[in-house]
């Protein structure tokens, strides 16, 4: 039996907006239901693709796993690392961004600082996923001066800095040219054969077909769907099967569709 | 509560801000220069503007000048000439085209002696004209018709006041520059503060928002408290730096500002005082900063968080102004637990040599105060969501 990682139950997540905000989107109430609902489980060792469209609540969910913002209802569980006293999640998203004004180097010492981890330990850590990430050739460039692809290679290695088991990967390769995305996916292809636990969310079904064990499919807050890829992709591809899912929620006809 | 994750976080900030050349010059070089150069400058225009008006070199224009009045103008290092009293009209013209600064048309009979005040019908007149569109023939024709009253008052002399090269004044030069000082220095040093609190509280917090770094680092199993008080340490330090550049500018200005002659002004206080200083500042700069970092966490652009501390810099101005405005500072003990006021009050009674431990402890200690309330509130907030992604 896998080892559960992290436990998601009923989790419940509602903002607030203003009358503006109200008007502008016809909703009869100030508040707006984000996440509706959701339980999932992670286990070690998985991939588990998010699929959504914008606005799905996909991103909130992450942030309330990643801690960043508390859930209004339901728990999250996530299984402490005993022997590494931080926190045991990595987080990388398009919003979390680093300082241009700083050297790969220097990020990646300062976050492994704030993670409390040991300037030996640090310094190998750093050795082997620069070199992974091929950084190293950059490592003392200011990340102003970085193309995307680049910085997106830091990104990983900084949220990675601490060892975490469970990765929180939000559009990963989103705005990466073909072959920087080549090297990602390769390289979370690794990460998932050390075992670790990979949260990812993407719009690119490519991205899921190569790399999902599970797949979740967020539409309106509701994860209306969670299972293992295979199953997923029975008797039709990735996107076929999102599409069925998101208009069979939405109430658009097959017919009205062609 | 971790140092070391303050000291990392603060460390970042100050690198940030001091690794930059171009930061380094605008924070911790410029102010003092500017302020140096600006002031030197307006204190070089008001001494040229005197040295203009003293060059009497500039002769005036008599006609029937008497030869008791001729000897007092000699006297007085005035040059003259005396013409004809046909060419009055010439001379007036003259005035009237700038080419003669001023003429003084004495009576045809004009006695200094035998006059009797009383009577109103024999007061003889004496004519003096000028042209007030020239700044000479103005500044002449005070002298002028001031060293006619003089001599005027001379011939029914009774006493006389402080006529004698004794030193009347009593104040030391200490209490004598310390009240220029504190009649300037708090109001500038408020408006310096506010300017380069300004930028670095708006870039350090609302420009991490804008920029998307500020969630990053709250990711980090970093306390809020932590992050709160590592980024108002920091912030407070290169304020502090560029408050400390813009006192030096200021003192060493002061010399021209104030036509003092030379730089002795630095040596009128001693060390306690210039501590005492540095803890009313630093104590400012804090309360300034967590005041300004609440804003501008509440902001999510660098834009927003100046325009809506825009309205603080004339709240800081008046109270810089309350100096010039009172003959001495607070004495009640609870009037330092306002915050700001309490700091220039402070600063105004170091700079006059007047100070009260008990007002300043009260000062300090309050103001640290507000500063761990700020840094609460501002931990809060960076515990909100709403304020944390807009």
């Amino acid at each position: 039996m896998k080892e559960k990682l992290l436990e998601i139950k009923n989790v419940y997540k509602t903002f607030k907006i203003s009358k503006k905000q109200q008007k502008i989107l016809n909703i009869p109430t100030a508040k707006v239901v984000a996440v509706n609902d959701v339980s999932v489980d992670i286990y070690k060792g998985e991939v588990f693709c998010l699929l959504g469209t914008n606005g799905a609540g996909k991103t909130t969910m992450l942030r309330m796993i990643a801690s960043l913002i508390k859930p209004d209802q339901g728990k999250i569980n996530i299984k402490e690392n005993i022997e590494k006293d931080v926190k045991n999640i990595g987080f990388l998203t398009t919003e979390l961004k680093l300082d241009g004004f700083f050297t790969p180097n220097y990020l990646f010492d300062f976050f492994g600082k704030l993670y409390h981890i040991d300037s030996n330990e640090l310094l190998q850590r750093r050795k082997i996923l620069f070199e992974l990430l091929e950084i190293d050739k950059f490592a003392e460039v200011k990340l102003k001066n970085l193309s995307t692809g680049m910085k997106q290679k830091v990104s990983i290695a900084v949220s990675l800095v601490h060892n975490p088991d469970i990765i929180i990967l939000d559009e990963p390769t989103n705005g990466l040219d073909i072959v920087t995305t080549r090297e990602v996916i390769k390289f979370i292809k690794m990460l998932k054969e050390e075992g670790k636990s990979i949260i990812l969310s993407t719009h690119i079904f490519d991205v899921v077909d190569k790399l999902a064990d599970r797949v979740g499919v967020m539409v309106e807050g509701k994860m209306i769907c969670c299972e293992a890829y295979e199953e997923f992709i029975r008797g039709m591809n990735t996107e076929e099967k999102f599409f069925k899912l998101y208009y069979g929620v939405k109430g658009v006809k097959e017919n009205e569709l062609e | 509560m971790s140092w070391n994750e303050i000291i990392t976080i603060a460390k970042k900030e100050l690198f940030k801000s001091f690794g930059n050349k171009r930061i380094l010059f605008t924070t911790a070089i410029m102010p003092g220069l500017v302020i140096f150069v600006l002031y030197s400058l307006m204190g070089k225009t008001m001494a040229n503007q005197q040295n203009i008006e003293d060059l009497n070199s500039s002769y005036i224009i008599t006609i029937n000048l008497p030869e008791e009045i001729k000897k007092y103008f000699e006297a007085s290092n005035l040059e003259f000439q005396n013409v004809g009293y046909t060419r009055q009209d010439e001379m007036k013209e003259l005035i009237k085209n700038k080419t003669e600064v001023l003429l003084v048309l004495f009576p045809d009979e004009f006695s200094v002696t035998g006059q009797d005040s009383s009577d109103l019908n024999s007061i003889q007149n004496i004519e003096v004209y000028y042209n007030s569109s020239s700044k000479l023939s103005s500044y002449m024709y005070s002298k002028v018709t001031t060293l006619i009253n003089e001599y005027e008052s001379s011939i029914f002399n009774l006493f006389d006041i402080n006529n004698s090269n004794e030193q009347y004044d009593l104040a030391s030069n200490k209490e004598s520059v310390g009240r220029n000082l504190s009649a300037i220095l708090p109001m500038l040093l408020m408006g310096l503060i506010y300017s380069c609190c300004l930028s670095i509280a708006a870039e350090s917090i609302a420009g991490e928002k804008e920029r998307g770094t500020m969630a990053t680092l709250l990711v980090t199993p970093v306390s809020r408290v932590n992050i709160a008080m590592a980024k108002v340490t920091s912030l407070s330090i290169v304020a502090l730096i560029s408050g400390i550049s813009s006192y030096i500018g200021i003192v060493l200005s002061l010399p021209s500002l104030l036509n003092l002659e030379s730089l002795n002004i630095l040596m009128i206080y001693n060390i306690e005082e210039y501590i005492l200083l540095f803890f009313t500042v630093f104590s400012i700069i804090l309360v300034i900063i967590s005041i300004m970092s609440i804003v501008s966490a509440y902001s999510n652009t660098i834009k927003e968080a100046t325009t809506s501390l825009s309205p603080f810099a004339a709240l800081m101005m008046l109270i810089g102004l309350t100096c010039m405005i009172q003959t001495k500072p607070a004495s009640h003990w609870w009037m330092y637990l306002i915050p700001l006021y309490n700091g220039v009050q402070e600063l105004y009674g170091i700079l006059i040599s007047e100070i009260n431990y008990i007002n300043f402890t009260v000062m300090f200690v309050s103001n640290s105060v507000y500063v761990f309330i700020c840094i609460f509130i501002l931990s809060r907030m960076f515990n909100n969501e709403k304020i944390i992604f807009g």
